[in-house]
Parts: C-alpha cells; sequence; structure tokens
C-alpha cells in the first residue's frame, strides 16, 4: 500500500528530534549525576584541619600533620604552605592586592583511609591530646552543596525528558490518527466483510512501528554525534552513553507506539461499531 | 468454500428485526418500526422509492448500521450483544452487496473478489481458483489484475457482486445489485443470486424496481416505514 511521503517524512523527522532532545537530555543528567557523585565522593574521603594563624603556625602545622598520619583511619595528612592555602581561599579573602598570606589559618589536607575510614571526632581528639587547637571540617557543606547541585540540574532534566515524552505521544497519536484516517475506507470495508478489529490494527501498527523506529535510531544518533561534538558529555563512559541512549531510544518508542496503538485502536473500534 | 463460522444455531431463523429503527442521521428520522422475520433459505425482494428507508434496512441486517431502537438478530444472535471479534465472525456470514459498491481501491480485481476468503482463513490456492472461476463467471476474468478504478461502472458492481457471493454467504443482502448494469449483466447476476438463494441462502434483495425479480416474499417500504408485506411469485 502506497503511503504519502510527506507526513510520513514529517512524523520521522519530529519523533527523531524529541527522541535527540531527550538523548541529550539524559547524557546531560548523566554527565551531572556523575560528576556532583564524584565530587561528593572525593569530599567524603577527606577532611581538612584548620590552624589559627599565629607566629609558630608552621612548626605547628608540621606536628598536626605527624599526629594526623598515625591516627586510625587516615591514610594521609600533609601541611598545605602557605602559597597553596592563600590561592584555595583567594576568593573568599583576596582583595584588591591579594591575600596577606601571614594572616591566613594553616590547613592540612586529611585522606582518610577508605577501607576504615576516621570519623571527625576521631580527628578532634587525636588534635586535643596533642595539644593543637584545630578546626576539623569533615566537608559535611561540601558534600550537601554537591547533591543540592545535582538535585536543581535533574529538575529541568526531568522536565525537558517529560516534554519530549509528551512530544513523542502526540506525534505517535497524531501520526496513527492520520494513518488510520488515510485507510479509513479500506478499513471500514473489510471490518463489513468480517476482519476483526484486531486484524485491522495490525498493518496500520506495522507501519507507524516502521517510522517511529526509524525516527527512534535517527534520533539516537543524532543525539549521540552531538554528544560527542560538543565535547561536553567526554566525562560519561562510551558504553554507558550508548546503553543511555538506547534506553531512551527505546523507551520513546514505547511511548510513542503505545499512543499510536491507542489512537488507531479507538479509531478502528469507532469504525467497527 | 467453507462459510467463516459453523453454524451453532441452526434452527433459529436467518434474520429477524423486532420494531427495528435507524435514525438517517442523529435526530432524522429513518426507517422505523420494522417487524420481519426471514427463515433460512428465504427470498425476499424488499421495494420502495428513493429514500423510502431500503438501505437503512439493508444496513441493519447487514450490521453495518445500530439500530436507534428495537432489535435485530442475524442467525440467531444479536450481533450488538457480541464482542467486536464475534460480530466479526457473524459479519463472515453474510454477504453484502452495497449500493456504494465499498471496493477497496488499492486492491486488484481479484484482491477484491478475494477478501472474504482471506479474512474466513481460506488458502491462497483454494482463494485464487475458487475467484479465477468467480470472475469467468461474471465476465471480469480478463480484468483480475486491473485496479477497480479502471472498471467502468457496470463491471465495479459485477465485482461488488462477485466478492459478496465469495465465502458461500448464508445471507446475501443484496442493496441495487445490478442497478447501473446492462440487460445481460443483470441478468445473469440474478440469475447466480437466484441459484445461491436454491442452494439454501437466504436473499434479501434491495431495489426500487418492484419487479426486479419475482420473489416469494415482497416487502414495501414508503417514508421509512414498512406497508404490508405481501407474498410474492413463487419462483420457477
Amino acid at each position: 500500500m502506497n503511503r504519502r511521503l510527506g507526513p510520513r517524512l514529517a512524523t520521522v523527522v519530529i519523533a527523531a528530534a524529541f527522541t535527540a532532545l531527550a538523548g541529550l537530555a539524559g547524557l546531560a543528567g548523566q554527565a551531572s549525576f556523575d560528576r556532583a557523585e564524584g565530587w561528593r565522593a572525593r569530599l567524603a574521603g577527606e577532611m581538612t584541619v584548620a590552624l589559627r594563624p599565629s607566629p609558630a603556625a608552621d612548626a605547628d602545622a608540621a606536628r598536626a600533620a605527624e599526629v594526623l598520619a598515625g591516627t586510625p583511619g587516615v591514610a594521609e595528612a600533609r601541611a598545605l604552605d602557605r602559597t597553596k592555602v592563600g590561592a584555595l581561599l583567594a576568593p573568599w579573602t583576596a582583595g584588591a592586592r591579594g591575600p596577606d598570606l601571614a594572616t591566613l589559618p594553616r590547613l592540612i589536607a586529611v585522606d582518610l583511609d577508605p577501607r576504615r575510614p576516621a570519623r571527625r571526632q576521631d580527628l578532634d581528639i587525636a588534635l586535643s591530646a596533642a595539644g593543637i587547637d584545630a578546626l576539623v571540617d569533615d566537608h559535611q557543606g561540601w558534600r550537601r552543596s554537591a547533591l543540592e547541585l545535582r538535585e536543581r540540574t535533574a529538575a529541568p532534566l526531568v522536565g525537558v525528558l517529560v516534554l519530549c515524552a509528551a512530544g513523542l505521544a502526540a506525534i505517535g497519536g497524531f501520526a496513527a490518527g492520520q494513518e488510520t484516517g488515510r485507510r479509513e475506507a479500506g478499513l471500514r470495508t473489510r471490518l463489513r466483510l468480517g476482519a476483526t478489529p484486531f486484524s485491522c490494527l495490525v498493518p496500520v501498527i506495522r507501519a507507524m512501528v516502521a517510522d517511529l523506529a526509524l525516527a527512534s535510531l535517527a534520533g539516537g544518533l543524532v543525539a549521540a554525534g552531538l554528544a560527542r561534538a560538543s565535547g561536553l558529555l567526554s566525562e560519561v563512559a562510551p558504553l554507558a552513553q550508548a546503553g543511555l541512549l538506547a534506553a531512551v531510544s527505546a523507551t520513546g518508542l514505547l511511548i510513542a507506539g503505545t499512543c499510536a496503538f491507542a489512537i488507531a485502536a479507538r479509531r478502528i473500534g469507532e469504525l467497527e461499531s | 468454500m467453507p462459510n467463516a463460522a459453523p453454524n451453532l444455531l441452526p434452527d433459529a431463523p436467518a434474520l429477524r428485526l423486532a420494531g427495528a429503527a435507524a435514525p438517517r442521521r442523529p435526530g432524522v428520522d429513518g426507517l422505523a418500526g420494522v417487524d420481519l422475520e426471514l427463515a433460512r433459505g428465504d427470498f425476499l425482494l424488499v421495494h420502495g422509492e428513493a429514500g423510502a428507508g431500503k438501505s437503512l434496512l439493508m444496513g441493519l441486517a447487514g450490521l453495518t448500521r445500530r439500530p436507534g431502537s428495537g432489535r435485530v438478530e442475524v442467525l440467531g444472535l444479536n450481533p450488538w450483544r457480541l464482542r467486536p471479534a464475534g460480530r466479526a465472525r457473524l459479519r463472515r456470514r453474510l454477504g453484502l452487496i452495497f449500493q456504494d459498491l465499498d471496493l477497496v481501491e488499492d486492491l486488484t480485481v481479484a484482491g477484491n473478489a478475494a477478501l472474504p476468503m482471506q479474512i474466513a482463513g481460506a488458502r491462497p490456492e483454494a482463494c485464487r481458483r475458487d475467484v479465477a472461476e468467480l470472475l469467468d463467471w461474471m465476465g471480469l476474468g480478463g480484468r483480475a489484475e486491473a485496479l477497480p478504478r479502471d472498471l467502468d461502472h457496470d463491471e465495479r458492481q459485477r465485482l461488488a457482486v462477485a466478492r459478496a457471493v465469495a465465502g458461500r454467504p448464508e445471507v446475501i443482502l443484496a442493496d441495487e445489485p445490478v442497478g447501473w448494469m446492462g440487460p445481460d449483466a443483470a441478468r445473469r447476476v440474478l440469475r447466480l443470486l437466484l441459484q445461491l438463494n436454491r442452494q439454501g441462502a437466504t436473499l434479501v434483495v434491495a431495489s426500487r424496481n418492484p419487479d426486479l425479480v419475482p420473489a416469494p416474499r415482497r416487502l414495501e417500504l414508503a417514508r421509512g416505514r414498512p406497508l404490508a408485506e405481501t407474498p410474492g411469485e413463487v419462483q420457477p
């Protein structure tokens, strides 16, 4: 049965565009999730100890690093030199001429043992026992920020995915309506001659699914190409990208196909009765 | 050629309408108050002027139109109480010749004629053989691969008749079956319908012409109402 190329092409292009958009949103979401998770995991494996500025700060920092390195659950502790601390704190402390390094606290980076990480209290106790006045930061605030960032990024991406799902549902339903309308005379005759509604539905759905599957494949490939060209999503592993795009495309096809099925079944049911 | 479904209610009338009514359009009166019972093998000629309601009656009997009120039973079953699949099986036991012919324009002549058999699940070789024989008989043997749009109206109507009888239906409903045909083709088609009726098929023919064919039962419709049914002529 010859089908007009224009409406088919329009269906394929629009469905492919929605699929590509959904794929890009999925990849962006995965990348942002991975990045936030990476930050959170890294921050959870570290703590920072700050010593108040004093004339003997360098000696205190070396001693504190030694004490901390010997604390159970600590893999490594190293005192950061003044220049590095200045660079780290510059966003908060820098005036027009840069921070005064003498007034900055000394920082000690502590890497925790991933198998049995020390708790914040353990470091507090160890430092107090050594008579060192210091503030232990277990990065809770930063980790919370990483989670908040992840959630803030997720909301618009979920919105885009919902929009794409609605668009695919609409295009699937619209295309099925068009296709059923185009075949209406033949379908009505077949139904009058005793064909079951299901047997009339099969060729309509087969034609729809072929177009929507093509759109789904094209949309997935376009999303992959754009993601690769932009380079913004390089942190998502290629295999994970492919899996994610396949899942998004298949879900899009399922949504559009289900709507096409529902609309075509309703129209054929109306013709039958 | 087997029928599409086994005869589950052999003693039930072929067609029964009780107070059946069908609006022409929503809100516009069409046909009303039709009571009719046809036994298996009966032959009824329905006649009346244009707009009398003949096609509405054929639509009710042929399950292409749902009654607005009253009851319709075909081969002992109330089609509108069946599921769509059950209704489809019942439709396969009917042979319909529509006034608008209802040919499938993108199927060939042979494809159109074979449609009822294909829908009933007949084997392709049996389909081909029977369709070839039927088309030959209808004078369309040389046009088997043509499309309906390449046929003249006479040929299209013969094709519609061929398709209606192809599945050896138990009930044949023919709405103006020879309206556009030349006299020879019309005689041939009517002879075929009468032959199938003699072989046991119930036949209902609707026509504006009350003398189209001698029929043992005749029903006249006027302005959507049935006049008293009259006995007709017995077939020679």
